[in-house]
Parts: C-alpha cells; structure tokens; sequence
C-alpha cells in the first residue's frame, strides 16, 4: 500500500479491498515509526480516524501543513509565538477537503511563517528528505513535502509565496502545484505575505493534483481576493495529447556557472520530449530574470512586517512571563522572544522597506517592477501556452551546508515570478541525480488556465 | 545601503522588535546591508510612469458589508487569550 496515488486509494476503498480504519492505522503506523526520522509532523489527530462526511476522499488521510487554521487541532505555524494556538475554526482549503470526506490526520512542520526554504527554520525543528536524510526537504512546506514522499500520507497541503510547494516538491520527487491567485480561498491561511501567497497541493500523480485542485477550488466570501470562477473539472479534462502546444523555454547561458549540471541536463531532456510529443518550442530571454528575486523580496518582507504585527501576545500566542516597563516594552518582549532569526530579520527588512524616506525607493519601486514583470508574462502568455525552466538551480542542498541568507534566497529566482504575476505553477518530477536525489521540471501558464500545465505534465 | 546604529534603533523601534546582543546588532546590520544592496539592483530599472502593483488581481478588492456577524465559537476564540477576566482579555495599561 506503500506510496498510493489518491486514485488508487480511491479504487481500492471502493472494491472493499481496504476500509478506512485499515487505511488509517496504516498511515499512522507509518507516521510513528518515521516521523522521528523525518520530523514532517507537529501534531497529529490520531483520534479521528473516521470521517462523518462522505465525497471524493472519504476515509483518505491528508496532511495539511501547519499554516492552515484547523478548529480544535493546534495551529503553530513553525512558530513558538503560536505553540500552544488552537483556533476557533478552520481554513477554507482544510474545510473543503473534510467536506468530501477526508480525514485531517496530522499538521505538517514548515519554515516558521512560511519563511524558508529549506525546512530548517521552524521551532519544531529541521525537517529531512526521505530520498536522502543528509538532505534538506525544501521549503517553506517541509513537512508537507517529506511526509507524501516518505509514504506518511498520500497527499497533503502546503503554501506557495515564492516557490514554497514547488522547490519542495522538486527536492523530493513530489507533484507541487502552485494555483492561480485568487482560485482557492486564503481564510484561515495565516498570513505571511498576502499578495503572493496560495495554497499548494502535494501528490504523487498529476491526476491526484487535478482531484484535489477540484476540491479546493471556489469562490469565498471570507477571502476578499477570492475570485468568481465556473467549476473547472480539471480531472475530467485531462488531456495527454499536447501536439502543437505552444510552449516557450528561457535562454539559460548566462546561468550555466549556477546551474548544477545534472539539473541543466535534466530540463534539456525536457525539452527534447516536448518537441518528440509535437510541441512547438520557442526559446527566449527571461524577462527580469535579475530583478524578480529582488522585486519578491522587497514585497514579501514589507507585507510580512504588516502581518506578523498582530502577534503582540494580547488576543492569543505567546506572552513573555517577564514584567514589562510599558505597553512597547510589552509587545516587544513578547515578539523578539518568540519569533525565530529569519522571521526576526524579515521583519526588520520589512519595516525599513516601509519607513518613512525609503518607502519610495524600496516598496513603490518593487511594486512598479512587478508591474513591468507582469506586462512583459502578460504579453508572453498572449502567444504561448506554457512556459517551462528548472524549479531551482540545484538537487537538494545538504543540510549541514552553512549558507548566507542571499544564497539561500537564490533558491527561489526561478519561482518567484508566478507568484508575482499570480499565475499557476506545478512542479513535475523528471528524473534523478547521480547521488539519487530527484529532480523536476517548472511549468508555468497564465492565470486561471491551470489546464494546460496539468495537461502538459499529465502527458 | 549602508545601515547604522541610529537607523537599527528606530527600526527596532517601529518593527516591536529588541536587538538582544551586541552580536545580534552587528549580524543585523550585516544582512541589512548586504541583503539591500543585492535587491537595490532593481534601481537600474527605469519605471518613469509605471503605476505600482500591488496585487495580481485586476480591479479592485472586493469589499463586504460593514456588519455584525455573529461567530459561534466565541467561548474557544476567549480561551486563546493569555490573559483573562471573566468574558474580558485583559490588556496591559497603556497610560
């Protein structure tokens, strides 16, 4: 039963070969004995083995990452400030997804805040890569990531600011979509930055991605950037046949030095089954390429720094046990004591990026440059259908590799920029490493039409 | 961007966040100032004209009725409070 698809999951409840009780004692003797290994897991909900609901995923155990508000089961975000948070409700995504019967059976680790992107920045401690436990599992949905591809759950939730389900999905051999802005509801999503972030969806398949984009999909009144849409039935549209697709590819020469070589030769395979498929490649310059990273960074910590203000340890989180001299003193005890390093250290990025006399030159300017980027994808998007490139430019970094905050940011250049335009963005797995580790490839199309990349990757 | 002490101060200020050690301030100052002058590179754009943006969406934001909706769990949503007095989250003085 080891690494099922949903599908098959699906399959075999439906034929009586397994029942949900079977299905969820599997998982959790799974989660039990590899958790300590892989630590994908804060908190589990080893009591609610049997879902009321009946739908689509009845009896199937999702993971769900420790981002999203679920009522009555802790919510940490990665974060001590929230360590003992359990919310009055529970997020959209989450609530759609039990809705059709599934069963929420634990909380996935992640980058404190979602701000990482290798899995070693959270308050629970470092998550591993179940292809190689030297490894880091990616980030900011590490525990998302490690416990599908370590076989702890079939699938699971996680969220997309700049690469945080697809550069995990990639570093562990996993499908990580990445939705359209505004396709599934943000409410009960904490918010790390609200214009770039979305909720991603980990599976082995691209099928099993359609089935859960399905779910998760729809308009929500609580969600003010949530968006009107007929329901897609990206499942029952999937096409394997992509002759003639358009498909657009960036000149990469300029990147060969950063590139690890194994991953420049993987997407040139790519590149080689599309055309052998019938696709009709086109090569040109990325647009931006240089200033996108620096665009998302600027944006996401200012936006960051206006979230995270509301932890001030009065309505709910962590409040300091020492005597504070006044209320400043009070709400400062209470943050710099509960936040971690990068959190404390983006807040601070933000908070210059907004202050008064580096306002303009900082934020306004980022946001102008992410108009100019959006143009220049708008303006590609009218003539192709999907753009393909490498998730990021290496394997899975080793986890006791010591790098500078810029390097590590580096991680993200190729991703950030769906999230920018707000466009859908999946990560397919394509092959390995000498060393085993997994590779994948990036598909990006334009807003709205996650059809194409599921189809392209589903074929 | 060359960060100094008084800049660090008014942003530890504004951001509600102490700088612990003499360490932290110099580590700070350190990614403040490297981190910036890497992502300054978005100088060399010329954006003369350009309207910022600042969401994907286009139009603007969706808003709702300015109006009392009652939430059902309101016993759950007090329980998270650090500090309580009957029904009341206590706040600390502010005068």
């Amino acid at each position: 039963m080891d690494f099922l698809s949903l599908t098959d999951i699906q399959k075999n409840l439906k034929e009586k070969k397994i029942t949900p009780k079977e299905l969820f004692d599997f998982y959790l003797n799974k989660i039990t004995k590899q958790n300590k290994n892989l630590n994908a897991f804060i908190s589990l909900n080893d009591k609610a083995f049997e879902s009321k609901k009946k739908g689509l995923l009845s009896g199937i155990p999702l993971g769900v990452k420790d981002l999203f508000c679920t009522q009555d089961i802790r919510t940490t975000a990665g974060s001590k400030a929230l360590e003992n948070y359990i919310p009055p409700y529970t997020a959209t995504a989450v609530k759609k997804l039990e809705d059709e019967g599934a069963i929420i059976i634990g909380k996935c680790n992640n980058d404190e805040f979602a701000m990482g992107s290798t899995g070693k920045n959270s308050y629970f401690g470092t998550v591993k890569n179940p292809w190689n436990l030297k490894h880091c599992a990616g980030g900011s949905s590490s525990g998302s990531a490690s416990a599908v591809a370590g076989g702890l759950c079939p699938a699971s939730l996680g969220t997309d600011t700049g690469g945080s389900v697809r550069l995990p999905a990639h570093y562990c051999n996993l499908v990580g979509l990445k939705p359209t802005y505004g396709r599934v509801s943000r409410y009960g999503m904490i918010a790390y930055a609200s214009s770039l972030d979305q909720a991603g969806i980990f599976t082995h398949t691209v099928e099993d991605s359609a089935l859960l984009l399905d779910i998760i999909s729809g308009f929500d009144p609580w969600d003010s950037t949530s968006v009107k849409k007929e329901p897609p039935y990206f499942q029952k549209k999937l096409n394997p046949n992509i002759k003639n697709k358009k498909i657009l590819f960036f000149d990469l020469e300029n990147l060969t030095d950063q590139i690890q070589p194994e991953v420049l030769k993987a997407f040139q395979n790519c590149l080689k089954i599309l055309k052998e498929k019938g696709c009709q490649l086109v090569e040109k310059k990325w647009p931006f390429l240089q200033y996108g990273l620096s665009a998302y960074y600027l944006i996401s910590t200012s936006e960051a720094s206006s979230n995270l203000s509301r932890y001030d340890g009065i309505r709910y989180g962590y409040k300091s046990p020492k005597e504070p001299k006044d209320i400043q003193d009070f709400y400062a005890l209470n943050r710099t004591e509960s936040f971690g390093k990068e959190v404390r250290q983006r807040i601070f990025m933000g908070t210059f990026c907004l202050s008064a006399g580096y306002y303009e030159e900082y934020f306004h300017k980022a946001c102008q440059v992410r108009n100019l980027i959006k143009q220049a994808f708008d303006d590609l998007f009218s003539t192709y259908e999907i753009i393909v490139s490498p998730v990021a430019s290496s394997t899975a970094p080793l986890l006791n590799l010591e790098e500078k905050p810029l390097q590590t940011y580096l991680n993200d250049q190729f991703t950030v920029f769906s999230n920018l335009i707000g466009a859908p963005a999946l990560s397919l797995p394509f092959s390995f490493s000498k060393e085993n580790l997994p590779i994948g490839i990036q598909l990006m199309g334009p807003p709205f039409l996650e059809q194409n990349i599921l189809d392209v990757a589903f074929s | 961007m060359e960060i100094d002490y008084k800049l660090l101060k008014k942003l530890s200020r504004l951001a509600g966040l102490k700088i612990k050690t003499g360490k932290e301030t110099e580590e700070l100052k350190d990614f403040l100032t490297k981190t910036l002058s890497y992502f300054e590179k978005i100088k060399e754009i010329d954006t003369q004209n350009v309207p910022p943006l600042n969401s994907p969406l286009s139009g603007p934001l969706r808003m709702r009725k300015d109006e009392f909706i009652p939430f059902s769990n309101k016993e759950k949503l007090l329980e998270q409070a650090p500090q309580k007095k009957g029904h009341l989250i206590k706040a600390p003085l502010i005068l």
